[in-house]
């Protein structure tokens, strides 16, 4: 079962009912892994020699030094697995004031995420769609070759007055 | 919440920037149960994240919508960790929770959509504090 934090346990509170018992549960989205050293070792020791160096470690700079935190130019397991919290400020030292009951919400327009299971399976080149004749859908599919690709949709926080309550919940997967 | 208000209070989960990135000065992930995530520094890599956010919690009934990379809607709101809003039909702030995680309360927000559809408060047992 996936282990969740805090903040996501609550947003599972806010989501409708588990299905009926029947009804098998949804497969995880996401292999289990391990440890944090077999996430980073994975992607950037190249040589697989069991140590990442600064060089291997192609994320920006102001990361690698969250991460070599004895500043020797490389991290091991050791290192990472031993990392604990570390007690700096927040990242960015803006002051940030929330918005008062009874004041208007700050507007905003933001790009909708779309749940990959679904979209549509895209298809190897050439391979058609079952059930489509290429001859007689020859057209429509030049008009969809060179039709523009679709904008992504958005949603503002505006195309619900007059209309009703929006709830609003931030968060992220950490 | 969703199931039982999603007909008369739209619900937006709004992605923003990560709480605990391992790559962060609070790191979580892998041994203590937590998602294992590199901080993005792309809006493209956010975007990732989110769905596997939406994938892993099974969120697809809500939608889901996703901050730029310069985290403003976050900031604007003083979202980061996270944090609960309702915003009434004229666009007013019509509850502001606290931040995130140890004033982030889903009981609160449902006592505020209960008042604004005119329901009866629910009662519910008062929290014990901490010591």
């Amino acid at each position: 079962m996936l282990d969740l934090t805090p903040a996501a346990l609550a947003l599972l509170a806010l989501l409708p009912l588990a299905p009926v018992a029947d009804e098998p549960p949804p497969p995880p989205a996401e292999p289990p892994q391990a440890t944090v050293w077999e996430f980073l070792v994975d992607k950037y020791d190249a040589n697989e020699d069991g140590r990442i160096t600064k060089k291997e470690y192609t994320g920006i700079s102001e990361r690698w030094k969250l991460l070599d935190l004895d500043g020797n130019g490389w991290i091991d397991e050791e290192e990472v697995e031993s990392r604990g919290r570390v007690a700096k400020p927040r990242p960015d030292k803006k002051k940030v004031t929330a918005p008062k009951v009874g004041r208007k919400a700050p507007t905003f327009e933001l790009e909708v995420v779309t749940d990959p299971a679904h979209l549509p399976e895209e298809r190897p080149d050439g391979e058609e769609e079952p059930g489509k004749d290429p001859k007689k859908d020859g057209k429509d599919a030049k008009d969809a070759k060179d039709a523009k690709p679709k904008e992504p949709e958005t949603i503002a926080l505006a195309d619900f007055r007059g209309k009703r309550p929006v709830a609003l919940i931030f968060g992220s997967y950490t | 919440m969703h199931a039982t208000y999603g007909d008369e209070v739209e619900f937006l989960m709004v992605y923003i920037r990560e709480a605990h990135a391992l790559d962060s000065p609070w790191p979580m992930g892998g041994k203590d149960g937590a998602p294992i995530v590199e901080d993005p520094v792309t809006y493209g890599e956010r975007k990732d994240v989110a769905q596997r956010c939406m994938q892993a919690l099974d969120m697809s009934p809500m939608t889901m919508l996703i901050d730029g990379i310069d985290n403003e809607v976050g900031d604007t709101y003083a979202a980061w960790p996270d944090r609960l809003y309702l915003v009434d039909e004229k666009g007013k702030v019509a509850y502001a929770g606290g931040p995130g995680p140890y004033a982030f309360e889903p009981d609160e927000l449902e006592d505020a959509i209960r008042a604004k559809l005119d329901l009866e408060p629910i009662q519910r047992k008062p929290k014990k504090k901490g010591k």
